[in-house]
C-alpha cells in the first residue's frame, strides 16, 4: 500500500463526517413534495413579492404550470419542459443558467426547440456580467446586442430572470430569433414563472450536489482497496465487498468519526508489512488525538475552577503567605491547562501553516518531553545571531503541528538512546541547537548518547525499523513523513570526537 | 438589579462566578441540575441565564429547548449566554442555531465575560 492510502483515508473520513449524508441509502431519493404544500409555497413567494393578486390565482391554479413542476427531477430537463409551456410556443430556445456561489464555474443547460437538452460551462465572469445586467433591469427584456460575451448563443430577442437562491445564482431566459419585442403578457408569465422555480430549483439544486457527494463517497468507499466497514453504534452499516485474506494477516484499524452519531470506519485486509508509515500514524495521531481531547475537556472545568477560585481568594485574603500559595495554586493549574492543550496539539490533524515564536515553541516541546527526560540535562543554544539580534525575536512559519511531532520525537529518541546507554546524572545532556543561516533555520538536536551504529545509518529511517523491544519502529519514519510535509528532510550525523548523535532539520526562514 | 441564573454543575466555578457577578451587583441564584434548573427558568423572572453545556443530569442544549415552552426562540437567543469546555464545530454550530452568545472554558479574560454576562442584551422586551 503506498502512502496515497492515508490521502485516501482523510478524503473518506471528510466526507463521512460531512453529517448531510444518510449511509444506509445511497439513492438518491425522489422529489417528494405534496401538492398543498407546494401551493402554499408559491403563495407565500408571491405574497411576498406583492404580485398582483389577480396574476397569483391565474399562475398558481394553471395546471400547466404545476405540472411542469412536477415533472421536471433533473435540472438539464429544466429548459425543454419550459419550451413546452402553452405561453412560451413562439419561443425557440431556453437557456437555466446555474452557478453554484463559491464555485469557479457555472453550469449552462440549454434546448433548442426541437433538439434535445445540452449542457455546458459558462465561466463566472460572463455569468456574473449577465447577473448583473438582468438584476438590474426592469422589463427583463434584452436582445441579443445586450451580451457582448458570445458563450452564450441566444438568438434575438429574450427574455431573463435573475433567481437568488442561498447557495446559488440562477438565471433562466428563453430567446426567439424575431425583431417583435416580447409583449407584456409573455412578460408577466415570465416573471410569474420564477415563482414555481424558486421553489423547485431550491430542491433539485440541493438534492443533485448531495447525491453528487454521495456518488463520490460511495465511489471512493467501493473502489478502496481494503476492506473497509462503516459502523454506527456497532452494527455495520455499509461494506465494500473486498475478499477477506487469511486470518494471520488479517489487521484491524478502527478510526473514530467525529459526528453526532457513533460512527466508525475499520479497515481491514490487509498484512502489516503491506501498512505504510503515514497510515499507522494518521491511525495513531486518530485515536490518540480523541482520547486527548477527551482529557482535555475533562480536565478543563475542574482546572479552570481551581484557577479562578484561588485568583479570588488570593485577592481576598491579608496574609501575604496565604496569598502567595494562592497565586502558585492558580499558576498551576494555567500551567496543567496549557500543557494539556498542549499534548492535544500534538496529536491533531491541523494542516495549517502558522507563524511562531521559535523558542518559546521549542520551549514548549521540551516541558512535553518531560517525563521521558527527566535527569537529563536540557539546553536551549542559539548561534548564527548577530549579538545585535535577539533569538527569541525569530518568528517562522511552519505547521506547528508536525514541527512539534518532529521535535517531540527527536528529543524523546535521544533521551532513550542515553537511557539505553546507562543514565549518568551527571554528563548526560540534550543540547538543542537553533542555527540562523542565510536561508534557513536550522533545529538540531544533539544527545550524548552512544551514536548510531555505522551498518545501521541507511535502515534508521525504514519503517519498522527499530532497535528497542517495544519500538514500533515508526518514530523517525514518521518524522522524516512529517518533515517532508514541511517541504525539509531530516539528518543525522554521528558526534566526533564526542559521543552521541546529531539529528537535524533545516527549515525556511 | 440584574438577576442572574447560572447552572453551572463544577463547584469551584459554580461560587468563583457567583461571587464575581455579586461583587458587581447582580443577584445570583445557582443551580448544578439541569432539571432543576427548568423548574426555576419556567417559574421566575431572570434577566439572563448563564448555562453551561455538560451537566451532570441532561445537557445545556435540553435546558434550553425546555425553556421554549415559556419562551420564544428571539428571547433565548439573548436570555442565554452558553459557557463550555467543549466547544467542538459541532456544539458551536448547535448554539448558533440558537443565535446564543457562547463563550468557552477557560475565559481567555475574565473581566470582558463578566461584562458579557452583564450585558444588557439579556433584557427581554427591547425590541
Amino acid at each position: 500500500m503506498e502512502d496515497k492510502s492515508s490521502a485516501r483515508i482523510k478524503e473518506v473520513k471528510k466526507l463521512l463526517v460531512s453529517n448531510e449524508l444518510n449511509l444506509n441509502d445511497f439513492k438518491s431519493k425522489p422529489l417528494k413534495i405534496s401538492r398543498c404544500t407546494f401551493d402554499k409555497k408559491v403563495l407565500l413567494n408571491l405574497k411576498r413579492l406583492k404580485v398582483h393578486s389577480q396574476l397569483e390565482k391565474k399562475y398558481l391554479f394553471k395546471e400547466e404550470l404545476r405540472k411542469l413542476m412536477f415533472s421536471i427531477s433533473e435540472i438539464i430537463d429544466l429548459p425543454v419542459a419550459i419550451l413546452e409551456l402553452s405561453q412560451f410556443s413562439n419561443y425557440e430556445a431556453c437557456h437555466v443558467l446555474v452557478h453554484e456561489k463559491g464555485k469557479p464555474i457555472g453550469q449552462n443547460y440549454l434546448a433548442y426547440r426541437g433538439q434535445s437538452q445540452d449542457a455546458k460551462l459558462i465561466s463566472i465572469q460572463s455569468f456574473n456580467s449577465l447577473f448583473n445586467l438582468v438584476k438590474k433591469s426592469k422589463n427583463k427584456i434584452f436582445s441579443q446586442s445586450a451580451l457582448l460575451k458570445d458563450d452564450l448563443d441566444v438568438l434575438g430577442n429574450f427574455l431573463a430572470k435573475e433567481i437568488d437562491l442561498k447557495n446559488y445564482s440562477v438565471i433562466y431566459l428563453v430567446s426567439r430569433n424575431s425583431f417583435l419585442p416580447p409583449d407584456s403578457l409573455e412578460q408577466q408569465e415570465f416573471q410569474a414563472l420564477s415563482q414555481f422555480l424558486h421553489i423547485a430549483l431550491v430542491r433539485i439544486l440541493d438534492r443533485e450536489k448531495n447525491d453528487l457527494k454521495k456518488e463520490i463517497l460511495k465511489q471512493s468507499l467501493e473502489k478502496f482497496p481494503e476492506k473497509i466497514s462503516i459502523k454506527k453504534n456497532h452494527n455495520v452499516i455499509f461494506t465494500n465487498n473486498r475478499n477477506d485474506v487469511s486470518a494471520e494477516n488479517l489487521n484491524l484499524m478502527i478510526f473514530p468519526l467525529e459526528t453526532e452519531e457513533n460512527l466508525s470506519m475499520e479497515l481491514s485486509n490487509f498484512s502489516k508489512d503491506q501498512v505504510s508509515t503515514e497510515l499507522y500514524h494518521s491511525q495513531r495521531v486518530s485515536l490518540l488525538g480523541e482520547l486527548l481531547n477527551t482529557l482535555q475537556h475533562e480536565l478543563s472545568n475542574p482546572l479552570f475552577g481551581l484557577s479562578l477560585t484561588s485568583t479570588i481568594l488570593g485577592s481576598e485574603t491579608k496574609n501575604s503567605e496565604t496569598a502567595e500559595i494562592l497565586g502558585e495554586i492558580s499558576q498551576n493549574a494555567n500551567r496543567s491547562q496549557t500543557i494539556i492543550k498542549n499534548f492535544s496539539n500534538l496529536y491533531n490533524d491541523n494542516q495549517e501553516f502558522k507563524k511562531i515564536q521559535l523558542s518559546h515553541f521549542i520551549e514548549e516541546v521540551i516541558t512535553l518531553t518531560k517525563s521521558e527526560t527527566k535527569e537529563i540535562l536540557k539546553t536551549l543554544v542559539f548561534e548564527g545571531f548577530l549579538p545585535s539580534e535577539n533569538p527569541h525575536d525569530l518568528y517562522i512559519t511552519t505547521n506547528p503541528t508536525c514541527l512539534t511531532q518532529i521535535i517531540f520525537n527527536l528529543v524523546i529518541n535521544a533521551a532513550q538512546a542515553i537511557k539505553e546507554n546507562g543514565l549518568d546524572r551527571n554528563k548526560s545532556s540534550i543540547k538543542i541547537l537553533v542555527t540562523k543561516k542565510a536561508q534557513c533555520v536550522s533545529i538540531a538536536v544533539i544527545d550524548n548518547g552512544p551514536g548510531i551504529a555505522n551498518e545501521l545509518t541507511s535502515t534508521i529511517f525504514k519503517p519498522f525499523f527499530t532497535t528497542k523491544d517495544s519500538g514500533t519502529g515508526l518514530g523517525l519514519a514518521i518524522c522524516q513523513n512529517l518533515a517532508h510535509q514541511l517541504g525539509s528532510k531530516i539528518d543525522f550525523k554521528n558526534n566526533s570526537p564526542l559521543l552521541g548523535a546529531t539529528f537535524w532539520i533545516d527549515l525556511p526562514s | 438589579m440584574k438577576k442572574i441564573l447560572l447552572i453551572e454543575d463544577e463547584p469551584l466555578i459554580q461560587k468563583s462566578l457567583k461571587k464575581l457577578l455579586e461583587k458587581k451587583g447582580a443577584e445570583v441564584t445557582v443551580e448544578s441540575r439541569g432539571r432543576d434548573a427548568i423548574g426555576l427558568i419556567l417559574n421566575q423572572e431572570f434577566d439572563r441565564i448563564i448555562c453551561d453545556l455538560m451537566l451532570q443530569d441532561i445537557s445545556g442544549f435540553d435546558v434550553i429547548e425546555e425553556s421554549k415552552k415559556r419562551y420564544t426562540t428571539n428571547d433565548i437567543s439573548k436570555l442565554f449566554i452558553i459557557i463550555t469546555a467543549y466547544s467542538s464545530p459541532h456544539v458551536i454550530e448547535k448554539a448558533t442555531q440558537y443565535g446564543c452568545l457562547l463563550l468557552s472554558k477557560p475565559f481567555e479574560n475574565i473581566d470582558e465575560a463578566l461584562s458579557i454576562f452583564l450585558s444588557e442584551g439579556g433584557k427581554l422586551g427591547t425590541n
